[in-house]
């Protein structure tokens, strides 16, 4: 019980670690929204070995700090709702067990990004957002694939902990 | 190879395949755009043909329009994600300024 409190407290400062990373280190002049994903490897191995419920508190903490520390309000809806669909579709892709982790990863990968644009064709009021699917659905999956693949190999170390 | 993996490795070639050519077909559909309306918080502040040159001023943010581009010189935004945009010409394309709450659409 000690050891999953004190490896949860620790995915979410590596969480909070990888946003900023994200944050200084712009991928964006590809186009808006794409990044390497790395939150999502931090979801994938709380997933791994915590648990869902644990996966998805550490989850929306990343978000609440990161916002409160060094976001703007607007992008707290953003964040959340791509969490949150994509958290959705990796749960249920997890228990159904058709697809390994680094495949599990690009789906999220992919939600993560379409829940993205549909926020901002919601809050900009259009349709021309859509314009940046096709990158965003190749980043997504490639990004997404990548940290499948770094959770798969983490996860074993950090179970090991756990016993 | 597992059957898990090996599936995971067919969605991401499909993402991949599919994302390209989506990718083509909407580069080889987009039209020269016409005009250029740029809106803050819903309200419209401009709306002109794409030929004007002409650089615009709204205080949090600059929008240029030259030779057919589009595109934000000043920003005092945090992330800066409209001032590092490509320049728009097409129609469709937007420049998002979300904390300003201004878009830069060509129509």
């Amino acid at each position: 019980m000690h050891n999953k409190v004190s490896i949860g407290g620790m995915l979410l400062a590596a969480a909070m670690i990888f946003s900023y990373l994200e944050h200084i280190i712009p991928f964006e002049f590809i186009a808006p929204g794409v990044k390497l994903g790395l939150a999502n490897c931090v979801f994938l191995l709380s997933l791994i070995c915590l648990g869902v419920k644990t996966a998805f508190s550490i989850n929306i903490l990343r978000i609440l700090l990161t916002v409160l520390l060094f976001g703007s309000p607007v992008t707290l809806i953003f964040s959340l709702s791509g969490a949150i669909f994509s958290g959705v579709i990796t749960v249920l892709l997890f228990k159904s067990k058709l697809l390994s982790v680094s495949g599990i990863g690009a789906v999220s990968g992919v939600a993560h990004n379409l829940a993205q644009l549909v926020a901002a064709m919601i809050v900009t009021g259009s349709a021309g957002v859509f314009w940046y699917f096709p990158v965003l659905l190749i980043s997504g999956a490639v990004c997404g694939f990548a940290t499948g693949v770094a959770a798969d190999k983490i996860s074993p170390r950090i179970k090991k902990f756990l016993k | 190879m597992t059957q898990k993996e090996k599936r995971s490795i067919v969605v991401l070639a499909v993402f991949m395949a599919v994302g390209l050519i989506l990718f083509c077909v909407i580069a080889l559909l987009s039209k020269g755009g016409e005009r250029v309306v740029i809106t803050r918080a819903g309200e419209e502040l401009y709306n002109s043909p794409l030929s004007s040159d002409i650089e615009l001023d709204y205080g949090t943010n600059t929008v240029v329009i030259k030779n057919g581009r589009v595109y934000v010189s000043k920003a005092d935004c945090r992330d800066k994600i409209c001032k590092n945009h490509k320049p728009i010409s097409k129609t469709g394309e937007t420049i998002v300024c979300l904390p300003n709450r201004i878009i830069v659409e060509i129509k």
